[in-house]
């Protein structure tokens, strides 16, 4: 039943998108905004491009609602189409300021200067930080397969669509990500229990 | 269903459902009742729990209200009609390109015979795109790597090679695309001929092993067969596609030793005898037989290790004194890791690209 009712309110949500309603552009948006910014920010600390960026990408599906035959509000099309237009910009941006060409791999944030508003107490927000630092030192693409698979829950066959690679180099890439974070592990356990205790 | 009683925290945490309950609270029932039923699994489910958590919220970069503030400026902005122009409609944008355009059309018209727009393997790679999924792979290492496919044919792909094959075959056929050179040991499925696709030519097998040499810097293409029998045909052969449908080798036969060179520029297609001098030349596969007389299995190991570019993974202590006495042929490496370990009495899996090995050794 409750299925049935969810899918229909759905459906009511993308005709209501599709007429022009932007109100529902504002409720479908909201559903992967945060997802989407928490992604984007691993690539850059300029939280003024990420914004950029995100409100182009639904502006886009907003201009072109007529000519969409199925939602593109599903999460991996989302992530995909996000990191393509990231990725352009802060090419863009680079080609602009030092006028020297980038290669593909453009680097992952450090992290360090990331101002987390969310958190509740400063002792976790302490914590937070040195998770932080630990996954801050993974090589970028191993950043991003940890953020795809811890945040998003995506599987290995969903990761390689985004990243473009073939699922065993991501259930590698993956293995090694993990094995790294292990070497920093002994005081990130420790770390982790003293979170655990506060959040409970 | 899934026997969980042997995950440690880590692969719980790398469970999808594990995740799901932990930050969804998602199938709760199934794992609550697990959880009551293997209580010597606490430490691990609590542990695997923060992990979970905390790789979540190490994430989040931003502010509820800055959702909101986000959102609100986002819905005033589309009801405004504002319109987002395309990168490419941008006027200095049209007017930047048409400035690189003009010189560049130029220049590549001058560079033509070096620099083809689109090469044979992204034509055809777009071709096989259209009906099934594929995944692309590219060697960028200096040795030797081993790609396995979904039918359990092994390639052996050289530094610098690419080879586009679907994560699963189509129901008729079997169809890969190959840039570079790469030792093909395909698993024998006559229902399913196993094509390879390398700059204009088309080899057609059912079972066998053998080498295409097809770099796009390179005027010639060449297949050299190990064993087995392979046809080779030209794409543009009027006579191809009834080729590619038949189910017996038709075209170009080879048979072990012989080889076939293709030259691009004329399509002429030439057969002729592996030549020793040649042999030299090509992979160590192409020319290993894989003969073991009561080998340490170290050995044996080390072998296909070299063979395939493949890691194996074993017990040195437990398994190293078994020995092997075995003639191992063309088959695909994992069949070959399937005999050797009927032999042993041991088991194989596949993780994360190694290939780990388990038994109970000989002593």
């Amino acid at each position: 039943m409750k299925i049935t009712f969810l899918h229909n309110e759905e459906e009511l949500l993308w005709q209501r998108f599709k007429a022009g309603d932007s109100g529902a552009l504002g409720q479908l948006s909201r559903r992967h905004y945060r997802a989407l910014f928490n992604y984007a920010a691993k690539f850059t600390k300029d939280r003024e491009i990420v914004r950029d960026c995100i409100q182009d990408l639904f502006l886009e599906l907003w201009e072109r609602r007529e000519h969409l035959t199925e939602t593109p509000f599903v999460r991996i099309y989302l992530i995909k189409s996000l990191r393509n237009n990231l990725f352009r910009k802060l090419r863009q941006e680079r080609w602009m300021l030092e006028s020297e060409d980038l290669d593909e791999d453009l680097p992952f944030s450090d992290h360090t200067s990331a101002e987390s508003t969310l958190i509740e107490s400063e002792l976790f927000q302490e914590n937070e930080g040195k998770i932080k630092a630990v996954l801050a030192k993974l090589p970028k693409r191993q950043q991003e397969i940890i953020f795809l698979k811890f945040y998003e829950g995506l599987s290995n066959d969903q990761i390689a669509e985004i990243l473009t690679m073939n699922r065993q180099s991501v259930a590698n890439l993956l293995h090694r990500a993990l094995t790294s974070l292990k070497t920093n592990w002994f005081s990130l356990a420790k770390m982790l229990l003293f979170c655990w205790a506060n959040v409970k | 269903m899934i026997d969980y009683t042997a995950y440690d925290a880590e692969a719980l945490a790398l469970d999808e459902s594990f995740r799901a309950w932990v930050l969804e609270n998602a199938e709760s029932l199934f794992w609550e009742r697990w959880l009551a039923e293997h209580p010597e699994k606490d430490a691990a489910v609590q542990q695997a729990r923060r992990v979970v958590w905390a790789l979540y919220r190490a994430q989040e970069e931003i502010s509820e209200a800055e959702v909101d503030e986000a959102i609100q400026q986002l819905v005033q902005r589309a009801e405004e009609g504002v319109a987002v122009v395309p990168l490419w409609r941008q006027t200095w944008v049209r007017v930047a390109a048409a400035l690189v355009l003009i010189p560049l059309a130029g220049w590549l018209i001058f560079q033509r015979n070096f620099s083809e727009e689109v090469t044979p393997y992204h034509e055809i790679v777009q071709q096989i795109k259209h009906e099934v999924k594929l995944i692309e792979f590219t060697n960028t290492t200096s040795r030797a790597q081993s790609v396995m496919l979904s039918d359990g044919s092994s390639v052996v792909l050289q530094p610098q090679t690419r080879i586009s094959y679907p994560t699963i075959f189509q129901t008729d056929k079997r169809e890969v695309v190959l840039s570079g050179e790469a030792f093909f040991e395909v698993s024998k499925n006559p229902e399913k001929p196993f094509f390879v696709f390398a700059n204009g030519l088309v080899t057609k097998v059912l079972g066998t092993s053998f080498t295409v040499q097809a770099y796009e810097k390179d005027q010639e293409v060449r297949v050299i067969v190990k064993t087995g029998k392979v046809s080779v045909f030209t794409r543009e052969d009027p006579t191809a596609d009834a080729k590619q449908k038949n189910r017996e080798l038709t075209g170009l036969v080879l048979t072990p030793n012989q080889q076939v060179t293709f030259r691009r520029a004329d399509s002429r297609l030439v057969r002729s005898l592996v030549e020793k001098p040649q042999l030299l030349a090509l992979s160590d596969i192409q020319q290993q037989s894989f003969e073991f007389r009561q080998a340490p299995v170290s050995d044996v190991f080390a072998v296909l290790e070299k063979a395939y570019g493949v890691k194996i993974v074993y017990d040195e202590e437990l398994m190293g004194a078994c020995e092997l006495t075995a003639t191992l042929g063309d088959e695909p490496l994992l069949e070959k890791m399937h005999l050797i370990c009927k032999v042993l009495e041991a088991n194989y899996e596949l993780i994360d690209a190694q290939i780990v090995v388990t038994g109970k050794g000989c002593k």
